[in-house]
């Protein structure tokens, strides 16, 4: 809807009447266009065309008389009559200015229009002088910032050099221990493949006995029980706090049946709850017992033993078989001692009747090479830790590299923020102690107790601005933190602006459960441009 | 600041899309609320109705004594004695007055009864006495008549004696008919009996939780035939666990009220219902369920349905080709009313009245037209105010800007995106526990700093005051209020308890006289002085303005989220009486607190969500909490329009919806519809996505951009059309079936309207729409009012495709018009005072056009003075092909009409202050569409002064052309005529 746009296609043709202007035809003219506002040379009575062009000739008087008689507004710089044009505030004393021409005439006196060329004459006086002075002060208070901020930033600076010298030389350490690491792991590789050339006909035949598979089936169904119990538990607490939002922030507004339905069931529940943990203290103690078996195998636990290799138990299953007779902890020998002596014979038999079966199966025949086993197992061992301190000295070597190249620019152009990774800004709110951690994790902790909510973790500078622009250093971003229920994840863009100090200044949630922190820190005192510079502004 | 931002609603909708595994935007908890069948006087109404349905014969059991009729001196009181057959010994009343204009006030009242009827009503919602007429009254042998007159219509009341009938006849047609179909009763007070022959057994299922009675006795009580065989919730209730102790019992009114000559009925609102109000009974049901009139918080109601809403207008329009009549049914209690139309497609609207309790009190409208109706409206409730000129201005809302910073950054943003803004709202969370007045200091550390700030630009700002009072002892509100003794009662006495926004809450009682000076006095202005503690407002400037929200009562544990109806008001009287009236009465008194906070007074403004016959004198309401869907986009539409026909002038629906995050072409949309409504805001519930306008991408950010410099644009006749609802009662959003009311093709469109009778919109509300198709029904040429398309429409109705991609708004002005536009953007209303005006002349097929222009400061009372400008413009024929163009000073020839109830014979001074403070405004630019031939020259003359004046002719069609010409209009703009705004002129187009 362009309403006033077909209004102001139309030039005029008729130049009969002339409107009586009381502006200045350059009024709220830019220096640098002053010379397109006379009239056309050598006309008589003076004549002007629209700047871009179009139109019929324009008596000159038709410039600033307050009616928009061009489609691209260039009649009226100095009036409010043309949609969308600018209006330019020389202001001597204070800083030139161009404003919407919609503030033109309107009977306030704009701020950025201090010299009040904006009004009619006499409805504004210049206040040039006396905010140019304001101006002037606040900046240099501002520089003053700047520089004191500057210093302490400059020490973040010589850190980050001092790191960079320090991983340079590193790097050539670093590359030294990974050639030697990989020589070393090669070597004891070509050892263990031998050893076990010799071993692996005998392992492959071991590998088919059944107790391993059993092994294996059993070690899967520990892992997926491990991997259901966690989620499962995952959905409990999920739910627990669904639930404990729900009984909190309830509102009885709209109240609903099911809604009290749920709260109570969820009460009664934690009830329950409470009076199972008191039961099971005064429970008898061989259930007690059993209740330790249940703490001691903890997901921890089972984790640890569905990640058991395998192999190397079989391999050790064999070993301690290997000792069959010899040693005193060999269940199968020891269980004699205790069985009454009537029942020594039927004893016997039934173990002759496993044992063969154990070496039908294979098992017990391994028992036979073990000696073999030995050696490819030293081996194996002997190359895993060269594996290891390989993939150490990698590492050490990669995350070296990548701190080197963070230091071009990921930490600031002058690598400044390396000294401030980790450091944490808190700002207590009331009712909340929120914090954040540079390029690690913000969090929000109740301080009338309650639990510590993730409100994410450093994702991003400012994605919106240029890499490596002042700009781009002004904002972070943290996010993937704790889900709000029924909402999206927690979310934090932390805006910051040159200060003496790291500081948190202020905490919002403009939107639901998307934080706005603003905080102050010396990493962004950039050095002043030159001095002079900034000064020829005025 | 929250972990979780843990407010109650978060959780609520939460537990409303958990439960009910729909996204919470489409979910209306109807099961929160009662179906009539949950009722227990709707349910003995309604089975009353079908009772008469199916009986062979029928004969109301009422009827008018022929001995102790009484008749005052004048002509203007009757007085009759009435009975029923049912309870030969219990008595009732009929009293029949003649109104001024030809209206008729019928009241029936039990006499000596047990207890004692509701009759209160009428002293809220009326402006005073109405002022009584007289009539001829003649008595026969089977009725009384009484013949009036409204305008040049013979009115005539015929009452048949037996049984009870009473009609209204307007030039010799029966036009309403009450208990023409025998469902008038009047449940008289009883006492209880046999208690034990009733249990009340609440179903564990939660679902019927009804009072089931005992199967019936073997002997059926003699009113059977009538009242029914078992007395039906009678004495008690229950409804989603609450009980309603119904300590009066049964008191219930029913009564038909037939239209025999209607094709269609308006009004009641507020329901979300097109404007035409759809049937609710056979033959030809669209809803299964009466519309209910009982005021409710109704969390995402749903868009198309007669579910009681936030407010309640019981007037009903019911008009055909022939005329318009009305009927206010004066009650506070809960109603229902069915809606029937009896031949299919043909004449006659019958309906059915069920209220809970309360005398009858109707008044029947004579009309004939709807204008007349609106002035007969106005006359009884009271004029609609005249808002300050921001009020029409464009309103930033949402839920919640979260402190001054958040405030002010808003303004800045729309000043950067040069958009044009006039309010910023704060909701609950500015306030520190949601104890209204009480900043919440860490937030919003000086508020009076923000306001003045904000103010710098001429802008405005509103903070919610809601009339649940947090029950704690440091709140000064609830601590004075209970001193006072004005809060609301339990039925045992002890002061009620319910659950809002702060948690446990009182609730003032403001029918309680000793409440309104108490509640006034909150909002004196400290003019940053101390006021004396808790008598005053501080941290409040004049720019700050209040929205009264949740008033009708919304009570979160409360019987449909609203309050127990036997809790107990001031006089005794029980909340099932006046609970419509509650919303309003609030309204109110803030309305007047803001009148009296400053001296000279200035204009309140005051948005309400609850409202009833009277609420337009205190100041604006909205639609309430409606969702961001396209057909909540849609309804706004009928229930802005219904909310206009029934006298709330200045409403809107919320631009984008309360719930939900609207995509940006719905955005788009929902603006170009927010700009045609009086009350234009933009809100947002707190789980949304930020969406102030300037948020939006390119191209919608230009487009919705567009929208608003129209709404400013269009400022000056959206002020003069309030200017003429505060006098008259003519909304400013006419349907069709006002402005053509004899086109009965356009009785039921709701979709396209006039704004005053000079525009024609039609908004577009459906999503990825390219073109538009408009019915114009009259023999008159309309033009596009963006590129000045013109279009013929024709007596018997023509639907012309009109393009509408989402840039451009179906938008005409109406051949035979003068629209008064300011071209110029500012940042706010109150910043274009001194803007020079643009007239565009639509000229009519007979070459000619009418318009009017009303001015005053805007603000202030000055305009009861007299300072104002109210002005006439005139295009009439000069010549063969030329125009003369006339301003004339429109107050000399309507003197009573410049402001209401007030006569400016004799004062009128058109150099009066405000008329000089314009002094310098000018016209700076004529439009004329459709002249027939290019003018040879144009003058203005002033001050018997001649000027010439340029102009630019564009070739086109002319309005006077034959059918078929059509496409681009002939266009002259004369430029800068040098005519003042406020001046005698002429402009001669020769």
């Amino acid at each position: 809807m362009h309403l006033t746009a077909t209004l102001l296609s139309f030039a005029l043709f008729s130049t009969s009447l002339s409107q009586s202007s009381h502006r200045s035809p350059t009024l709220g003219v830019p220096k640098e266009k002053l010379s397109s506002y006379v009239p056309i040379a050598g006309s008589n009575p003076p004549q002007w065309r629209c700047l871009d062009g179009t139109g019929d000739l324009l008596p000159f008087s038709a410039v600033n008389d307050d009616y928009c008689d061009c489609e691209d507004g260039s009649d009226e710089p100095g009036t409010s009559a043309c949609k969308g044009g600018s209006f330019h505030c020389v202001n001597e004393g204070h800083l030139p200015k161009d404003i919407p021409n919609i503030r033109v005439n309107d009977g306030l006196c704009d701020s950025d229009c201090c010299d009040g060329s904006d009004e009619a004459p006499g409805v504004c006086p210049n206040r040039c002088a006396e905010l140019g002075e304001a101006y002037r002060k606040t900046l240099e208070q501002e520089r003053k910032l700047r520089r004191t901020g500057s210093k302490i930033r400059s020490t973040y600076v010589a850190y980050a050099k001092k790191e960079k010298t320090r991983l340079e030389q590193d790097l050539i350490k670093g590359r030294e221990a990974v050639d030697k690491a990989i020589l070393e792991e090669k070597r004891l590789k070509a050892l263990l493949d031998r050893a076990e050339s010799t071993s692996a006909e005998a392992l492959e035949y071991k590998l088919q006995s059944p107790l391993y598979d059993s092994l294996l089936a059993h070690s899967s169904a520990v892992k997926t029980l491990v991997n259901k119990v966690a989620d499962l538990e995952t959905k409990i607490v999920t739910l627990k706090s669904i639930l404990e939002d729900l009984e909190k922030g309830h509102n009885p507004n709209y109240q609903d049946m099911a809604v009290r339905g749920a709260i109570k069931g969820y009460q009664a529940f934690l009830e329950k709850e409470k009076i199972t943990a008191s039961e099971t203290e005064e429970e008898s103690p061989e259930e007690a017992v059993k209740e330790e078996d249940m703490d001691k195998w903890t997901a921890e636990e089972l984790k640890r033993l569905g990640q058991s290799d395998l192999t190397e138990l079989l391999l050790e299953h064999e070993h301690h078989l290997a000792g069959f007779g010899k040693s005193d902890d060999s269940i199968l020998f020891s269980i004699e001692h205790y069985l009454p002596e009537a029942w020594l014979p039927y004893y016997h038999e039934t173990k002759n009747i496993v044992v063969s079966w154990m070496v039908r199966l294979g098992v017990v025949k391994g028992v036979l090479d073990s000696s073999d086993s030995d050696e490819v197992k030293h081996a194996r061992a002997a190359h895993a830790n060269a594996q290891s301190v390989t993939r150490e000295a990698e590492k050490r070597l990669q995350d070296d590299e990548d701190l080197l190249y963070d230091l071009g620019g990921f930490y600031g152009p002058d690598g400044e923020w390396l000294k401030l990774k980790d450091t944490c800004i808190e700002k207590n709110t009331g009712e909340y102690t929120y914090s954040g951690c540079f390029f690690g994790q913000a969090t929000q902790k109740g301080n009338n107790g309650g639990g510590v909510h993730n409100l994410g973790r450093f994702s991003d500078w400012n994605a919106d601005a240029k890499e490596g622009t002042m700009e781009y250093y002004s904002s972070q971003m943290y996010e993937h933190g704790a889900r709000c229920w029924n909402g999206p994840e927690r979310s934090v863009k932390l805006v910051l602006t040159c200060g003496t100090e790291n500081a948190l200044l202020s905490v919002a949630e403009p939107e639901k459960c998307e934080y706005m922190f603003e905080a102050t820190t010396p990493a962004l005192c950039w050095p002043l441009e030159t001095e002079a510079q900034t000064k020829d502004e005025l | 600041m929250r972990a979780t931002m843990g407010l109650l609603p978060i959780a609520l909708i939460s537990l409303i899309s958990l439960l009910s595994f729909l996204p919470s935007v489409n979910a209306v908890k109807g099961h929160d609320f009662k179906t009539c069948s949950q009722s227990g006087f709707c349910r003995r109404g309604r089975a009353l109705a079908s009772r008469a349905a199916e009986a062979d014969s029928w004969e109301s059991p009422y009827s008018l004594l022929k001995d102790g009729l009484e008749l005052d001196s004048q002509g203007s009181t009757f007085k009759g004695k009435v009975k029923s057959a049912l309870y030969p010994d219990v008595r009732f009343s009929l009293r029949v007055d003649v109104l001024h204009d030809g209206l008729f006030r019928i009241r029936m009242d039990e006499v000596d009864g047990l207890k004692k009827r509701y009759d209160e009503a009428s002293k809220w919602a009326l402006v005073g006495e109405p002022e009584l007429g007289s009539a001829q009254w003649s008595k026969g042998e089977k009725e009384i008549s009484a013949v009036t007159r409204t305008g040049g219509e013979r009115v005539e009341l015929k009452i048949e004696y037996s049984p009870l009938k009473v009609g209204m006849w307007i030039s010799g047609k029966e036009v309403i008919a009450l208990n023409g179909r025998g469902l008038l009763h009047m449940e008289h007070f009883r006492t209880k009996e046999e208690p034990a022959a009733e249990s009340s057994v609440e179903s564990s299922s939660g679902e019927e939780e009804q009072t089931v009675l005992e199967p019936a006795k073997p002997t059926e009580r003699p009113t059977a035939w009538f009242e029914g065989a078992e007395e039906d919730a009678y004495w008690s209730e229950s409804f989603g666990g609450n009980t309603d102790s119904k300590p009066k019992g049964p008191e219930s009114l029913s009564l038909d009220i037939t239209f025999p000559l209607a094709q269609h009925l308006y009004g009641i609102p507020e329901h979300a219902a097109p404007l035409s109000l759809p049937t609710t009974q056979p033959p030809e049901t669209r809803y299964n369920e009466p519309y209910r009139l009982y005021n409710l918080d109704v969390f995402e109601y749903l868009p198309d349905s007669p579910m009681a809403l936030y407010g309640s207008i019981p007037l009903l329009h019911a008009h055909s080709k022939e005329g318009t009549v009305g009927a206010l049914f004066l009650t506070g209690a809960e109603t229902w009313i069915d809606v029937a139309r009896p031949q299919v497609g043909g004449r006659g609207m019958s309906t059915h009245w069920v209220s809970e309790s309360g005398i009858l009190d109707l008044f029947l409208l004579p009309g004939p037209g709807p204008h007349q109706l609106f002035r007969q409206y106005t006359a009884l409730t009271g004029p609609s105010a005249l808002p300050q000129l921001f009020a029409l201005g464009y309103h930033q809302c949402r839920w919640n800007y979260i402190s001054s910073k958040d405030v002010l950054d808003v303004n800045r943003r729309f000043d950067d995106a040069l958009m044009p803004l006039d309010v910023t709202w704060l909701d609950i969370e500015y306030a520190a526990e949601k104890k209204y007045f009480d900043w919440d200091k860490s937030n919003f550390p000086d508020p009076r700093a923000m306001v003045d700030a904000v103010a710098e630009a001429k802008r405005k700002m509103v903070a919610i005051v809601d009339p649940h009072l947090k029950k704690t002892s440091n709140y000064h509100v609830y601590q004075q209020a209970q001193e006072r003794d004005v809060l609301i009662k339990k039925s045992d006495g002890k002061e009620y308890e319910g659950w809002c926004w702060p948690g446990a809450s009182a609730y003032a009682d403001f029918f309680h006289p000793d409440s309104w000076q108490w509640w006034r006095g909150l909002f004196r202005l400290g003019d940053g002085k101390d006021v004396k503690e808790g008598e005053g407002w501080i941290d409040s400037t004049k720019d700050l303005f209040i929205w009264n929200d949740m008033n009708e009562p919304s009570v979160f544990n409360g019987p449909e989220i609203t309050m127990p109806k036997d809790n107990i008001h001031h006089g005794g009287w029980e909340h099932r009486d006046v609970h419509n009236l509650n919303g309003m009465l609030f309204h109110k008194q803030t309305s007047l607190a803001l009148i009296e906070r400053t001296n000279p007074p200035q204009r309140p403004f005051v948005l309400s969500r609850s409202f009833y016959p009277g609420s337009q004198q205190y100041g604006a309401i909205w639609t309430g909490d409606n969702g961001g869907t396209w057909e909540h986009m849609k309804v706004g539409l009928p229930m802005v329009l219904t909310l206009g026909v029934t006298g709330m002038a200045f409403a809107g629906a919320d631009v984008g919806g309360f719930f939900g995050n609207p995509g940006p072409e719905m955005l788009t949309r929902w603006y170009q519809v927010g700009i045609f409504a009086p009350f234009f805001r933009g809100h947002a519930h707190i789980d949304t996505k930020r969406r102030e306008p300037y948020l939006l991408e390119e191209p919608y950010k230009s487009i919705v951009r567009d929208a608003l410099e129209l709404r400013y644009a269009m400022l000056p006749l959206w002020y003069t059309l309030m200017h003429e609802a505060s006098i008259s009662g003519t909304p400013a959003t006419r349907p069709h079936y006002v402005i053509l009311p004899h086109d009965e093709q356009g009785f039921a469109i709701d979709d396209q309207y006039y704004i005053g009778d000079s525009m024609l919109v039609k908004p577009v509300t459906d999503e990825g729409a390219t073109e538009t198709s408009v019915y114009l029904a009259e023999d008159e040429v309309y033009y596009a009012f963006d590129d000045y398309t013109m279009y013929r429409g024709i007596s018997s109705g023509a639907q012309i495709i009109v393009p509408s991609p989402l840039e451009k708004i179906p938008l005409f002005y109406r051949g035979g018009h003068i629209i008064p536009l300011r071209l110029r953007p500012r940042r706010s209303s109150s910043l274009m005072a001194q803007d020079p005006f643009t007239l565009v002349i639509g000229l009519s097929t007979k070459r000619a056009a009418v318009g009017e222009l009303y001015l005053d400061d805007g603000e202030s009372f000055s305009f009861r003075k007299g300072e104002l400008v109210w002005r006439d413009f005139r295009a009439i024929k000069n010549g063969k092909k030329g125009i003369k163009i006339i301003s004339d000073d429109r107050v000399p020839a309507h003197p009573t009409e410049a402001v209401y109830g007030v006569d400016l014979t004799g004062t009128w001074d058109p150099e009066n202050t405000y008329a000089r403070n314009i002094h310098d405004v000018r016209v700076e630019r004529v439009v004329v569409l459709g002249l027939p031939a290019a003018p040879t020259s144009v003058h203005a003359v002033s001050n018997q002064q001649k000027v010439d004046l340029n102009f630019k002719w564009i070739k086109g069609s002319s309005a006077e052309g034959k059918r078929g010409q059509e496409g681009p209009a002939s266009v002259l703009i004369i430029k800068d005529p040098g005519v003042g705004i406020a001046k005698d002129w002429e402009i001669v187009v020769e």
